[in-house]
């Protein structure tokens, strides 16, 4: 008998989880009735693997603001109900970095910028707008907040404003504060998270010994 | 081949081995097979069955679990348990990187262990080593599990990809252009461990064996293969009683006129290769295995674009399915149990 699931589709896997013994754990997309839900789960049968994966989907409600599918505890879904698959594909590595007992608090929304020198705030705006500031007194200030603001963009789908490119919002019209905060640092710097997307994509797959890197 | 093309016949229903077997033969079959020549592991199926690289690669019985789950988990029609292409060259004596479980196994090829043909000889022990016999017993272990319900091929490398491990790609090419006869020598020689690992594996109760020989589109022409490894290929054919699965990566369509004059069962091919454009050239002297694209559809889409391609090859009568090589080891499952499940789908749309 088959011992796979039908889990829906798969949108994000962590090969190996070196915070529980290298189990991989993936992300699952299901749609309910039309509403997207996501799942958390491992193949894994190894004892600490299913507390492991108790932390994670505690994560991904406090980092993603994600809330549990009525009458189905283990999925869960955005309030808004859109999927934001990027952002929570990225939530989702972030998270899985973390043990559980760093992640009972989602992150504030505003962070020291190194190449400002100064603090970057995200503010709330409301119906999922949101604005990137600095204190005006800083000389890079603007061009760090119009440069989180694509990276925003970039990690989250989010749409610009065409006449103010410090102000982006979710195309759901919700605030997702949870998402906003866990992903500022990498909004900060997205080269970062793509170099390491791209790294992680190559890993695994096998190539001719002709294409080999041979010099390790 | 089926008696219309890819397509069914009106015959009973056979195992999955002997679909397999009889696609390699030529032979009518009740479907089209679904063929993992090379490597269907993941890091997911790793976690199922408890058997994770780099121990799978190096221990028989759980080498044996993991490659059990292409039949019982995916549906594929075979099983196949060398998941990686360096066995034969870490029992040679060549430094291994092994890696992690999400990582495949590497020779250290900027450390050659042979410089000559003269260097080129098979270590007594070689078919005892650690690597070579855990490969023999996870054959064994899938023989006694499964039966002969499902068809269980080995893998022994060609010599061309060995000359790559032994003596390095870069020396190894430069000596084909400097010295093809001292190559060719190499190459003789370096068969007989391609022979004596096969015929181990067949002793140990393989159905097919798979030949990577990895002389690439991107860095081999045609007229190469047909140089130096065409007439190898032949003499292999003559020497392993059952049937041989080529595989060569890339773009090869130059080079399928001289692999379909060998007499190989079939050659897992690439899908940088047209299906239809591939069928005519090899034109039924040899099967056609896999093409269904690793790093763009299998690892990164859906099952949707993945059904896409197996029809795509279905439609232009390939016999057997697959991935195009071995896949990448964070595939998910869902787009692998896809592969049998449109090839069923394919089929019952034509019956009806």
């Amino acid at each position: 008998m088959k011992r796979t699931k039908d889990l829906g589709r798969r949108i994000e896997l962590l090969s190996m989880d070196p915070l529980c013994q290298d189990i991989s754990v993936a992300l699952y997309r299901q749609v309910l009735d039309g509403t997207i839900a996501f799942l958390v789960h491992t193949y894994s049968e190894i004892p600490e693997a299913e507390g492991r994966i108790a932390e994670i989907r505690t994560g991904l409600i406090s980092r993603a603001g994600l809330v549990a599918v009525d009458g189905k505890p283990e999925l869960l879904r955005f309030p808004c109900g859109d999927q934001h698959v990027k952002a929570i594909r990225r939530t989702f590595l972030e998270v899985c970095k973390l043990r559980g007992d760093e992640l009972s608090a989602s992150l504030p929304l505003v962070r020291f910028d190194k190449k400002a020198d100064c603090d970057v705030t995200v503010v709330p705006e409301g119906g999922g707008g949101y604005r990137v500031t600095a204190p005006e007194t800083v000389e890079q200030g603007r061009r760090r907040c119009e440069a989180v603001a694509r990276g925003f963009v970039k990690l989250c789908e989010m749409e610009s404003d065409e006449t103010d490119d410090a102000r982006i919002a979710f195309t759901c019209g919700c605030d997702h504060d949870e998402l906003m905060g866990t992903l500022m640092f990498r909004a900060q710097n997205v080269r970062s998270a793509m170099k390491e997307d791209a790294l992680a994509a190559s890993r695994g797959t096998l190539a001719a010994p002709g294409s080999q890197e041979s010099g390790v | 081949m089926s008696s219309d093309g890819a397509g069914a016949t009106a015959m009973a229903p056979m195992t999955s081995r002997e679909r397999v077997m009889a696609a390699l033969a030529g032979q009518p079959v009740d479907r089209t097979p679904v063929c993992n020549p090379t490597s269907v592991a993941t890091v997911e199926l790793m976690d199922l069955v408890d058997a994770h690289f780099p121990d799978a690669n190096r221990d028989g019985e759980k080498m044996a679990r993991l490659a059990a789950t292409s039949y019982t988990e995916l549906g594929f029609d075979s099983v196949m348990p060398v998941f990686t292409i360096i066995q034969e060259s870490s029992a040679l004596g060549c430094e291994i990187q092994w890696e992690s479980k999400d990582n495949w196994p590497t020779v250290r090829m900027s450390r050659p262990i042979w410089k000559t043909a003269e260097d080129v000889t098979m270590p007594s022990d070689f078919l005892t080593h650690p690597d070579i016999t855990c490969v023999l017993d996870a054959i064994r272990i899938l023989r006694k599990e499964l039966g002969d319900e499902v068809a269980i091929i080995g893998k022994t490398m060609g010599p061309w990809t060995l000359g790559y491990h032994v003596f390095g790609v870069e020396p190894f090419l430069l000596m084909s252009l400097d010295d093809p006869e001292h190559t060719k020598l190499c190459l003789e020689r370096m068969t007989e461990i391609t022979v004596a690992f096969g015929q181990a594996q067949i002793d140990a109760g393989a159905d097919a064996l798979t030949l990577p020989d990895h002389a690439t589109g991107d860095l081999v022409s045609g007229e190469y293969y047909r140089e130096f490894l065409r007439d190898l290929h032949t003499e292999l054919v003559d020497e392993i009683p059952i049937p041989l699965i080529l595989h060569i990566c890339g773009r090869t369509v130059d080079r399928m006129e001289y692999i379909a004059q060998t007499g190989l069962a079939a050659f897992h091919y690439d899908s940088k290769n047209d299906p239809a454009e591939s069928m005519e050239i090899v034109d039924d002297r040899i099967a056609l295995v896999g093409n269904i694209n690793n790093p763009e559809t299998l690892f990164a889409k859906g099952p949707e674009v993945v059904a896409e391609e197996v029809t795509r090859n279905l439609d232009a009568g390939v016999p057997l399915v697959g991935p195009e090589c071995a896949i990448p080891l964070q595939t998910a499952i869902e787009n692998l149990k896809e592969i049998p499940l449109a090839v069923e789908r394919w089929h019952k749309e034509r019956a009806s």
